[in-house]
């Protein structure tokens, strides 16, 4: 069974990207442009992973990262941040939180490699090899 | 063996003629005299008593105390003894130096051979060989001289060598303006380091030579020397031995009146007054600055060559008349006060103008002292004028340039108390100019500045790299606001000194402008990060699983990069266009336009999307003088505006009255977000609402700018219940 990846972006051409990226990947891929509807989501049916963009009509990326961390269910869920102002405060939040962290415009490689990486950390508690 | 050579020396002036004077300035009172003085006062009684006592004990205690306990009373009298030298020696310099010289021409000879005779002894018993030579008469203190003959002749007898012949040669010779006289021994000599030692108040040239001799022969020769207006130093002779040099001066007015004492006799004083008197009047004739005296009714009673130069009144034409004829009418009321000082016997100095006698103003600097008679009874003042009309036009000519600085010039003294300010610092900083000057200089910076406020009176130090003089910091104005600056340090020269200056620039509307280049920049970048994203991205996945991919898939990729690319292209546009507009690079062709015309043209370019009406009202011969496709340009981002964020329908109407046109497009949309409104018209401020049609930002902010070129402006209205509502204003040409 393939991990299934939530996209949250409100720039659908974004969206589009990182889906057709993570599909060939061989992620189930799926998206919404607000952080209400990715809690939702989370309340129903939790995803592998979610990228979460920082700049979002109404609740902000952050603050969604944050609530889903409330949640023990979610605590260890890998989430990347990605964010086009690249900005100290937003890198610490993450951290923070327990989340990655990719500025705009990030190389789509790297997305991949991140997401191999915190799944794996997720399943086996260490890092997957770097290809 | 004295052999006297004959005297051939020219004599100086007044030979013939015996005459006594005192002339001279008051030396400032030498406060080490006073205290040396006083010293010597106070340890006289307390040694007579140690050294009566001493004595006293020494003849009565007989055998009842030890050998070694009369050996420790010897010591204490004899230390008694040898301070009581030192405290004669002080008193015979202080003495000296207040001492009233009874100067006459004398022959310098006559002194020097009472001086020999003195000496006759000792010189007779060392076998010294003394030569006389060339000795010419002197102005001097005969007493004195003999004192500072009799220290310079002990000092070469004692320096003797046993080895050779001894020998000491006094010779004397005149200038123009000096006679110079010199002692010289060729004994032991001296190195050039004790030589100036040996003037010190109580140093020995050899410290076993006999108590009496403490060391002060030569500081009160020079002191006497001195007094009289010459100069006494020791050199080396030319084969061995010292030569002492003094010299007396020829001209009798560098001779030093006492600080104190008084005239052997009343009658002397009035003849010694007298010859004052004249001497002082030639010297107030001949003086460069204007001086002349006026009675304590004001009116003028000497006048000087250089009055006349300066106020252009002759001596005949002003002793006699009133003051006030110096004085312009509208300074006239100044007058009582200056007369009421001068009659409380009170010095004036001031800076004022007055008036020559062909009318013209002249700049002074006046100094008014009381004059008294010879009884001390006041009888008047003296007035010194100078011309400072070119320090005034300095300093005018200063102040102009202060005021063509951009920047606040403050000027402040060393304890940092603001003297200068151009107009400029006025308007910065909220103070009257007159409030200003006298304020210290740290009251224009917050409080927490005091420390860099300090660093000003600093800045004049020698070591200008210890202090930064470019400061960044914030001023303070007198309504307590305050407000970024710049502050440059420097020193301007003086008449006291170097003071330090500060150019105080405000810098709000810089940061200001720093701010929004910094902003445009990022923001830019920013609109370029989702396009970038975009491209890159679906470029390389479509790169490396173009076969695999879904075909859907693959058409939505092309689609997306597409779409993307074009916003990249069209922000770039927009950014070079808002660039070019805003920099005035751009050309603008401004004709008549037909209004109804220019709309429908730029409807046609924009058609609206599906489901969208544009409705078009306006008088069909409105004409406007603007460029009409920049005009158009507005109306259509106007239009996408509206499309993109408004409702169903979209109005454009034109109104227009004899002094401006109007053009209105409004839509039923919800409205601008208030927050949105404050920066509505710069760069980047872009409605929230989400999808692929979202605009680069740059749209209004084009309008904006467009329209300042062409005398236009542009606003935003909401309206109720909903919508927006905006207008473009041109002005019509009358």
């Amino acid at each position: 069974v393939s991990a299934t990846v939530l996209i949250v972006e409100d720039e659908s051409d974004i969206t589009l990207t990182i889906r057709l990226l993570l599909q060939n990947e061989g992620y189930e891929v799926f998206g919404v442009t607000t952080g209400e509807a990715a809690l939702d989501i989370f309340a129903d049916d939790p995803p592998d992973v979610t990228v979460l963009d920082v700049v979002l009509p109404g609740m902000d990326g952050l603050e969604v990262a944050r609530r889903l961390r409330e949640d023990p269910r979610n605590q260890a869920t890998p989430i990347v941040i990605t964010s086009a102002h690249a900005s100290v405060q937003v890198r610490r939040c993450a951290d923070a939180l327990g989340c990655r962290y990719l500025t705009k415009p990030f190389g789509t490689a790297e997305l991949a490699t991140t997401i191999a990486e915190l799944l794996a950390l997720r399943d086996h508690g260490v890092a997957a090899p770097i290809e | 063996v004295v052999s006297v050579a004959t005297t051939n020396a020219p004599n100086p002036p007044g030979n013939g003629t015996t005459s006594s004077a005192t002339v001279g300035v008051d030396s400032a009172t030498d406060e080490l005299a006073t205290f040396a003085k006083v010293v010597a006062h106070d340890f006289s009684s307390p040694l007579q008593a140690i050294r009566g006592f001493g004595a006293l004990l020494l003849e009565t205690t007989g055998d009842r105390i030890s050998e070694p306990e009369r050996e420790y009373l010897h010591e204490i009298v004899g230390a008694a003894n040898r301070m009581q030298a030192l405290n004669d020696g002080l008193s015979t310099w202080i003495r000296a130096r207040n001492a009233v010289f009874d100067v006459k021409e004398v022959a310098l000879e006559s002194i020097v051979n009472e001086s020999l005779d003195a000496f006759r002894a000792s010189i007779a018993e060392r076998d010294v060989q003394v030569t006389v030579s060339a000795l010419p008469l002197i102005w001097a203190d005969a007493a004195s001289i003999r004192v500072v003959l009799d220290h310079l002749l002990k000092n070469a007898l004692r320096a003797m060598a046993a080895e050779h012949l001894p020998v000491i040669l006094i010779q004397g010779s005149t200038s123009a303006r000096e006679v110079t006289v010199a002692v010289e021994d060729n004994g032991l000599g001296l190195s050039e380091s004790s030589r100036e030692r040996a003037f010190g108040l109580f140093k020995r040239l050899d410290p076993k030579s006999e108590a009496g001799s403490i060391g002060m022969g030569l500081t009160l020769s020079r002191t006497i020397v001195e007094r009289h207006g010459g100069r006494l130093w020791l050199e080396a002779a030319p084969r061995r031995g010292t030569r002492a040099m003094f010299t007396l001066p020829i001209d009798r007015s560098r001779i030093a009146r006492p600080s104190e004492g008084t005239s052997p006799s009343a009658e002397t004083a009035r003849s010694r007054h007298l010859q004052h008197q004249a001497a002082l009047a030639k010297i107030v004739e001949f003086s460069d600055e204007a001086i002349f005296s006026k009675d304590l009714d004001g009116h003028i009673t000497t006048w000087n060559n250089a009055s006349e130069v300066l106020y252009g009144y002759s001596s005949a034409e002003a002793i006699g008349k009133h003051v006030s004829m110096l004085i312009t009418p509208e300074r006239l009321p100044e007058l009582p006060g200056l007369m009421d000082r001068v009659r409380r016997g009170e010095p004036t100095h001031r800076e004022t103008v007055r008036i020559r006698k062909d009318r013209t103003l002249v700049d002074v600097a006046l100094t008014i002292s009381p004059l008294r008679d010879a009884d001390g009874e006041l009888v008047g003042a003296s007035v010194i004028a100078r011309d400072i009309t070119e320090r005034r036009q300095i300093e005018a000519d200063l102040r102009a340039f202060l005021e063509l600085a951009p920047d606040a010039i403050v000027v402040v003294d060393i304890t940092g108390v603001i003297r200068t300010v151009n107009s400029q610092t006025v308007g910065m900083f909220g103070y009257p100019a007159d409030e200003l000057v006298g304020l210290p200089f740290e009251r224009l910076l917050p409080h927490r500045f005091a420390d860099v406020a300090q660093q000003i009176a600093r800045v004049t130090e020698r070591v200008p790299l210890s202090i930064e003089t470019n400061l960044e910091t914030f001023g303070l104005r007198r309504d307590g606001t305050e407000f970024p600056v710049d502050i440059q340090l420097s020193t301007l020269p003086s008449k006291d000194g170097s003071l330090p200056v500060a150019a105080i620039r405000d810098v709000t509307e810089r940061q200001r402008r720093d701010q929004r280049r910094r902003d445009f920049v990022a923001n830019a970048a920013h609109e370029l990060r989702t396009p970038l994203t975009t491209l890159a991205g679906l470029g390389e996945t479509l790169s490396r699983r173009y076969g695999s991919m879904e075909h859907a898939d693959v058409e939505d990729a092309f689609a997306a990069m597409a779409r993307q690319g074009e916003r990249a292209r069209v922000l770039l546009a927009n950014l070079l266009d808002l660039s070019n507009i805003e920099d005035g690079s751009s050309k603008f062709a401004i004709v008549d336009v037909r209004l109804t015309s220019l709309l429908n043209q730029a409807l046609d370019a924009t058609p609206p999307p599906d489901g969208k009406i544009v409705t078009i009202a306006a008088a069909s011969d409105v004409v406007v003088r603007a460029d009409p496709d920049r005009l158009a340009q507005v109306v259509t981002n106007l239009l996408v505006n509206a499309y993109r964020y408004g409702g169903q329908e979209v109005r454009i109407h034109a109104l227009a009255d004899p002094t401006q046109v109007i053009i209105v497009v409004s839509d039923d949309g919800p409205g601008v977000e208030p927050d949105l409104l404050p920066a509505l018209f710069e760069p980047f401020t872009r409605g929230r609402s989400a999808g692929i049609s979202r605009g680069s930002g740059i749209g209004l902010a084009l309008c904006r700018c467009i329209l300042e070129r062409m005398n236009g402006v542009i606003t935003y209205q909401s309206v109720q219940p909903n919508g927006s509502r905006f207008s473009v204003i041109l002005r019509r040409p009358a």
